[in-house]
């Protein structure tokens, strides 16, 4: 890394986070000057006023320009999602953002005054209180109960998008304009919803109008601060990125330094207008090559000044930050804005598809060490095992799991299955975690509420009674603990795992009927296909593919539990199911027992069987518990789009938990796998903390038995590997040919956390030493020191493998 | 059919050939080598192991065992006294912490060839198979013999650990099955070694000599610097200069000493010879590259 790209990324780690209260003030404002107008179009206003009226900053030395808020790493605020939360965590409950175990921010008393002023007008209108004001009681009781979570996007904002990059960089806004333009002409206003199409039409048009406006904005303050500046280089620099932004997104960029520079103001552009996160980049390494390549034939550019280039862009993807509520915060801790970038894979051809781009990136990984964006590296059985040497070696310097492994062959099988046509397989790219989705094709819907699988075991084993509250949801059919094999109490684990679906599945419903009517985004819209052509909001069904489904937490430790209890009560006779069954109601503590509550905690712990050994005493019953539910999510179940347009419009299984397994396992109690009551649940389909006992092929092939057909969603496999296991350069080749053998097994992915356990504890007790200390926490990376004690504690109880 | 009995089968071991291999540990061997890092398989018939690391003290073991077999020792350690325990396993199974494991399965050859084919696609990838180890598995050459046959009609080579005393008869029949055979050396000398190991060189020499006559494939030669045991310049010397005969030899080793198996001799109550030995790291032999000189195959560590 070259001087500049030190000193930006020095400045980086010196911001803190904070908030800014311009939008929250722009938008309030404007929504009351139009709250009359239909929802595109006041929503596109709004939108329009906060891109021409917020702050604009230009620093010197950036090669990338463009801010989400007035400082970087600032996050705006988006009350139009939730207001209650942004009231009480100002008056200290449960943290003031300051106070904040983890994921801090902090705020100014002037802000923290328009922020209070303008939460006023949305008292009564947010998503949030539409959507509990539409929700029967029986979902309100399991979201209270943490048994389904819904609190992430609907109190949050959208996101989870792949816009057309592709299309920005050839045609320009413009062009996507104009044929918003010419196809609300088409439409005739007397034919049934004609009218609603054009106001949307109308809001993309205007959305458009935004951001051309905005960059032209950037390029202005360009203008302005060249100007200013003494040194003639600097000058120099910041007039001609004052020209780029003239240029671009408006028109088609013409040179690789404006395609880059393009692509950052449209991933800026969709950040201001939702608030989501896991707005992410897709095959960034392709779509930005020609430019590449065509520059370095010119002779206009260098591979140095390029890499320099791309890490001015991932430092800027840096500066983006979202505010979450600090129960929601706990889901996701450590900044996380889940900007997924792919490279590598392979192109419509089956060929390799690595390209110099690829390179830098994998370079700029490994030099910047930075949280985002997530560098994901496409495997397919011609990538080259040096690219791969390559990529690893990165991910062990950048030390937070960068780059992370994805298999081609598994997701391209999932699509194909889901309908995705042919030329479009491939491009598939992760977006926010790992979720397969098409750039600029693909309705992510990631509003799904989570599930918390195992607590609906929990439940399952109190005869559908949930012993935290007392509340009864659907009572199982027969008394659990008269069941005379684990296959009874499978039985009835999958009625109420169907019940809690259920009710997963009709909040989506619910949750899109309010998305509809109050939350429409017409830019983001335009740059999914075929939003326009249909005059469809991605929320209504414009995309060509959709499918729905939220995280899922705890499948591992499900079926860990169902071994167990067939070893232990079943097959040994150990224990009889009422007496397994009271040590996990009493969390182990009832002493009076024979055995003791602690005896029987320590043979479930260590005496049954437990995924990620390649034992099929374990690998059986939490293949069971994937494949219904995998299965039920595909098969049974379709979304509010269903029959709108996209494809394939089902429910997908997602196991990208984030670290929702250390927030979902505080709400359950004690479990026959061992886990003792409140203790993190496992992390995606990674084998449960301590688990792991015959190494690394073994936890690899029990993964490789789940039904990955059905992980559209995702399924994080986490694996800590030592120094010493990758320490020679024969070390490294075995590692990959170990994701190799493991991705022939059709699984998804897997990430390795490189760092020793001893450097991890000395952060967590001098801290101050460690500022960019990087961890792998579930489908991302976070500064190790930004997490909650408890989401440290859960990543140093990880295995570590030895090679 | 012959049964194998085996101490443990190691997955995704990296040291112990190329790729990744599976490393199937057998029990029994005739040296009693005081550095041994695995005593458990030393004796050819089964035992019970105690892992202090894993016992919570509660003594369980001690109230089932029907035959009076487990001894309380001074350092904690509850061991099973192979002279009076009838392995009926009532202690393993009254373990609630998995402390007791019974070291010496038993395995046909069906099951420990289903055993390691489970890591046939790690072994395709990484050019990696299955490597034996002990204990000294010659002593088992019938299952040896069989389970390398078997293997190498599913395309998976097999490496070989060997220390050599064994009679030569099972070194003819395994050897030819073997894709690669480290060999190890304790000392050259045949008084030395009968001190070191309880058994004299004789055997052992003769049998690498065979090898270096007769054998087709990888061979390889290893030496365990052991300090103030066998690391005089002089044991080094001669080590090396036997090396330098074998024609051949593709590759010669040191290997550190360590002590990791030293809880397992607490464990199985056996005494740890070399308790106050400090184990060596590869940079604390980088000083015998100056043999390299001597030899004309590379000398690794």
């Amino acid at each position: 890394m070259n001087n500049r790209i030190a000193r930006l990324r020095q400045e980086l780690f010196q911001e803190k986070p904070r908030i800014c209260s311009e939008r929250c003030r722009i938008f309030t404002e404007s929504i009351r000057r139009n709250a009359m107008k239909p929802v595109a179009i006041r929503r596109a206003e709004a939108y329009y006023d906060v891109l021409d009226q917020m702050t604009i900053r230009v620093k010197e030395g950036e090669l990338i320009v463009g801010n989400q808020a007035r400082w970087p790493k600032a996050a705006p605020i988006y009350p139009e999602y939730s207001t209650q939360w942004i009231v009480d965590e100002l008056d200290g409950k449960p943290f003031r953002w300051e106070e904040r175990p983890g994921d801090r921010f902090y705020i100014d008393p002037e802000d923290e005054k328009v922020v209070r002023e303008s939460l006023k007008y949305w008292e009564d209108k947010t998503l949030v209180g539409y959507l509990r004001a539409a929700l029967p009681q029986e979902i309100l009781d399991a979201w209270e109960g943490g048994i389904i979570d819904e609190t992430w996007v609907v109190g949050a904002g959208l996101g989870n998008e792949i816009p057309d990059y592709r299309l920005v960089l050839e045609q320009g806004l413009t062009a996507i304009q104009e044929r918003a333009v010419s196809r609300m002409a088409q439409i005739d206003p007397k034919e049934p919803d004609g009218v609603k199409k054009r106001f949307f039409l109308q809001g993309v048009v205007t959305g458009i109008d935004a951001v051309v406006n905005f960059s032209n904005r950037v390029a202005a303050e360009c203008g302005r601060r060249a100007a200013r500046v003494k040194d003639p280089a600097t000058r120099e620099e910041l007039s001609q990125l004052a020209d780029i932004c003239r240029r671009v997104p408006r028109l088609p960029a013409q040179t690789f330094h404006e395609a880059v520079q393009s692509v950052y103001l449209i991933l800026l552009a969709v950040h201001l207008e939702s608030n989501g996160h896991a707005i992410s980049l897709g095959r960034f390494d392709q779509y930005l090559y020609p430019f590449y390549q065509r520059d370095i034939e010119a002779g206009r550019l260098t591979p140095e000044a390029a890499l320099e280039i791309i890490e001015c862009f991932f430092i800027k993807a840096n500066e983006l930050n979202k505010l979450r509520s600090w129960p929601d915060s706990e889901f996701f801790l450590g900044y996380q804005m889940f900007i997924n970038l792919a490279v590598g894979g392979q192109t419509r051809d089956g060929l390799d598809a690595v390209n110099p781009v690829s390179h830098h990136l994998v370079t700029a990984c490994r030099e910047l060490r930075l949280v985002t964006p997530s560098v994901s590296v496409k495997w397919f059985p011609g990538t080259p095992d040096a690219f791969l040497i390559e990529a690893l070696e990165a991910a062990i310097v950048h030390q937070g799991g960068m780059p992370a492994f994805y298999n081609d062959l598994a997701f391209i099988r999932t699509l194909r299955d889901m309908g995705v046509a042919e030329d479009d397989l491939v491009e598939w790219a992760p977006d926010g975690c790992i979720e397969a989705s098409i750039p600029g094709k693909w309705d992510f819907a990631a509003k799904g509420p989570w599930l918390s699988v195992e607590k609906v075991l929990e439940i399952t084993l109190n005869n559908g009674v949930d012993p935290n509250s007392g509340k009864r949801y659907l009572p199982t059919r027969k008394n659990i603990e008269e069941c005379q094999s684990t296959e009874e109490v499978l039985a009835e684990y999958k009625e109420q795992l169907a019940y809690f679906m259920d009710l997963q599945v009709v909040t989506e419903h619910t949750n899109d009927y309010v998305h509809c009517l109050y939350d429409i985004n017409p830019f983001r819209s335009a740059l999914v296909a075929d939003c326009i052509e249909r005059g469809l909001d991605l929320v209504e069904g414009g995309a060509v593919y959709s499918a729905d489904g939220g995280p899922t937490a705890g499948t591992i430790s499900a079926g860990d539990a169902l071994a167990a209890i067939e070893y232990v009560v079943f097959q040994k006779g150990i224990l009889t199911l009422p007496a397994l069954l009271h040590a996990c109601r009493s969390n182990f503590a009832d002493t009076t027992t024979t055995p003791s509550g602690p005896e029987i905690q320590a043979i479930l712990k260590n005496r049954a069987p437990k995924f990620g050994n390649d034992d099929d005493q374990a690998d059986h019953w939490v293949v069971q518990v994937e494949e219904f539910i995998g299965s039920r999510y595909r098969h049974h179940y379709h979304s509010s789009k269903y029959g709108k347009g996209p494809i394939p419009c089902c429910f997908s299984y997602s196991q990208t938990p984030v670290s929702g397994n250390i927030a979902f396992g505080r709400a359950v109690g004690a479990t026959p796998d061992g886990r003792g009551k409140g203790d993190p649940v496992n992390n995606g389909v990674s084998p449960a903390n301590g688990s792991e006992r015959n190494g690394a092929t073994a936890a690899c092939n029990s993964v490789g038995k789940l039904p990955s057909i059905y992980f559209q969603k995702g399924a994080i496999f986490n694996m800590r590997l030592t120094k010493n296991s990758v320490a020679s350069l024969e070390h490294r080749q075995r590692v990959v040919a170990m994701i190799k053998a493991l991705f022939g097994k059709y699984t998804q992915h897997i990430q390795f956390n490189v760092v020793d356990n001893q450097v991890y504890k000395d952060a967590r007790e001098n801290p101050a030493n460690y500022p960019d200390l990087m961890v792998r926490v579930s489908g991302y990376s976070a500064l190790f020191t930004s997490l909650a004690p408890d989401c440290q504690a859960d990543v140093l109880n990880r295995v570590e493998v030895d090679l | 059919m012959p049964m194998a009995r085996v101490v443990n089968v190691e997955r995704f071991s990296s040291e112990d050939g190329p790729g990744i291999r599976t490393v199937v540990f057998f029990k029994g061997c005739f040296l009693r080598c005081a550095w041994c890092a695995n005593p458990e398989s030393q004796r050819a018939g089964p035992e019970i192991l105690h892992l202090q690391r894993r016992c919570n003290g509660c003594r369980r073991c001690l109230a089932v065992c029907p035959a009076g077999a487990i001894s309380v020792r001074e350092d904690g350690a509850l061991v099973s006294e192979v002279a009076k325990c009838r392995l009926c396993l009532a202690c393993v199974d009254a373990c609630y912490q998995a402390a007791r494991i019974l070291q010496g399965n038993e395995y046909t050859l069906e099951a420990l060839t289903e055993l390691v084919l489970r890591d046939y696609p790690y072994y395709a990838t990484s050019g990696g198979g299955v490597t034996l180890s002990g204990g000294e598995p010659l002593l088992q050459a019938d299952f040896v013999s069989r389970f390398a046959t078997a293997l190498r009609e599913q395309g998976v080579g097999t490496w070989l650990e060997t220390a050599g005393a064994v009679p030569r008869e099972n070194l003819e029949q395994a050897a030819p099955l073997m894709q690669g055979i480290y060999f190890d050396c304790k000392h050259v000398d045949p008084g030395v070694h009968r001190q070191l190991t309880g058994l004299d060189n004789h055997e052992i020499l003769e049998n690498l000599r065979w090898l270096d006559a007769n054998y087709q494939g990888f061979l390889a030669v290893r030496y365990p610097v052991i300090p103030s045991l066998n690391d005089q310049p002089e044991a080094l010397a001669a080590f090396v200069k036997l090396a330098a005969s074998l024609k051949r030899v593709k590759e010669v080793w040191f290997l550190p000493y360590h002590r990791l198996g030293k809880a397992k001799y607490q464990g199985l109550g056996r005494l740890y010879a070399l308790a106050d030995t400090q184990p060596l790291a590869v940079r604390d032999l980088k000083y015998l590259n100056q043999y390299q000189s001597d030899l004309a195959v590379p000398l690794r560590m």
